[in-house]
């Protein structure tokens, strides 16, 4: 008895344990995390199968579907950094339910084909509350006419 | 004469000597008073002849004597192997996915109504747009056997994976699952079962904190692999089925 008990115990305490190690850290206010099993992440790149279906010629390589948050403190500055999916949540999901001949008629391709992974660099001050962004140049694969696709994507 | 008469007294003591060990040897091989001196004392309870006898006979013939009985060995508990395919579409996240679920199990009947089975799951499938999507489950269930009808429930840890879609990459994750489930036997013979299984498994995912559930429908067989189910167990005694 005494054994199955302390067999149970062990189970649970190691199913705490999974649960409390995800890639998510914060440690001294500063926050790391590179968790892409998010439902932001994966239906993403849900649309992004979709659009490689529908879209002739349409490149997926480009068209990350990335997550990243980072937040340090250091030298009376807190800096920030994010990563978001090229596709939102609501993108993708018009993209899932919008037939093939809708996204190539309503130039969702188009649009998806430049969308890229929103990323943004924050850094504040501490002792003013300056606050300057940075947001990184398009990849060299972007073509040069049009940098930004229109959102949303779709419809 | 008397010369001779004295020169036999020398000898006297020497004859002492030998007579009286004599005496003793006699009454120790004859215990029932057969000597003189011993019928004129006050006798001792004679002890018995035969048993006397008898513990001779046992202490020479010690390896005659036939071990004590074995206690009956149990018949060992009924041991099978399980196959089972489903059809077994999922949610996770707001998307749908559908696949196949397949199951190998090692399972032992401990009890009339009561089987245990070590399982291990293996999950494939994509989303309607074709994502793949996968996971693996390894636990143990325990049913209700009701002749031919069984209920049961289950729990497993689980890995599992998101392929990504441009990338050779896998989003993976972990979490823990449980399920319910039912399975009628289809084909019942000596040592199978063949059985339609339905059932709903829920797996609650760490890293994305969500849920990848969804039921299942499938077949299965059933293999003994030891054992038989003892007539009792079974609902007419026709099948004493190896499988559980």
């Amino acid at each position: 008895m005494a054994r199955r008990v302390s067999a149970g115990v062990a189970a649970t305490l190691l199913v705490c344990a999974l649960f409390a190690c995800s890639s998510r850290s914060t440690s001294g206010g500063d926050e790391h995390d590179d968790n892409n099993f998010r439902g932001d992440v994966i239906e993403c790149e849900d649309a992004l199968e979709r659009l490689q279906r529908c879209c002739p010629d349409f490149d997926a390589a480009p068209v990350l579907c990335n997550f990243f948050h980072s937040k340090s403190s250091g030298c009376g500055a807190v800096s920030t950094d994010d990563v978001k999916p090229a596709l939102t949540r609501d993108e993708s999901a018009c993209i899932r339910d919008t037939s093939c001949d809708s996204l190539v008629a309503t130039k969702v391709c188009e649009r998806a084909q430049l969308a890229r992974a929103d990323e943004s660099h924050k850094q504040t001050s501490l002792s003013s509350s300056d606050t300057t962004q940075w947001t990184p140049p398009p990849s060299p694969t972007t073509p040069t006419t049009t940098t930004t696709p229109e959102r949303p994507v779709c419809p | 004469m008397t010369l001779r008469f004295l020169a036999l007294l020398r000898f006297a003591p020497l004859a002492l000597l030998l007579v009286s060990p004599a005496a003793h040897a006699q009454d120790l091989f004859a215990p029932n008073g057969a000597g003189e001196e011993s019928s004129a004392a006050p006798e001792p309870t004679p002890a018995p002849v035969a048993p006397a006898s008898a513990a001779r006979a046992d202490a020479d013939e010690w390896w005659r004597a036939k071990p004590p009985p074995l206690k009956p060995r149990r018949p060992p508990k009924p041991l099978a192997l399980r196959f089972d395919g489903a059809y077994a579409p999922r949610r996770l996240f707001k998307l749908g996915v559908t696949g196949a679920d397949l199951g190998l199990a090692l399972g032992v009947q401990t009890a009339q109504h009561t089987a245990w089975w070590a399982t291990s799951r293996l999950s494939l499938g994509s989303t309607e747009n074709g994502l793949s999507v996968w996971s693996s489950r390894t636990g143990a269930e325990v049913e209700a056997v009701l002749d031919p009808i069984r209920i049961g429930i289950g729990a497993s840890f689980f890995f599992m994976g998101v392929d990504r879609a441009a990338r050779d990459q896998t989003l993976m994750s972990y979490g823990v699952e449980v399920r319910a489930f039912g399975r009628v036997d289809i084909v019942r013979d000596d040592d199978y079962a063949l059985f339609l299984r339905a059932g709903i498994d829920a797996g609650a995912e760490a890293r994305g904190e969500s849920m990848f559930w969804g039921p299942a429908l499938g077949l299965g067989v059933e293999l003994g692999v030891r054992g038989k189910r003892p007539e009792a167990w079974t609902a007419s005694g026709a099948t004493t089925a190896g499988s559980l």
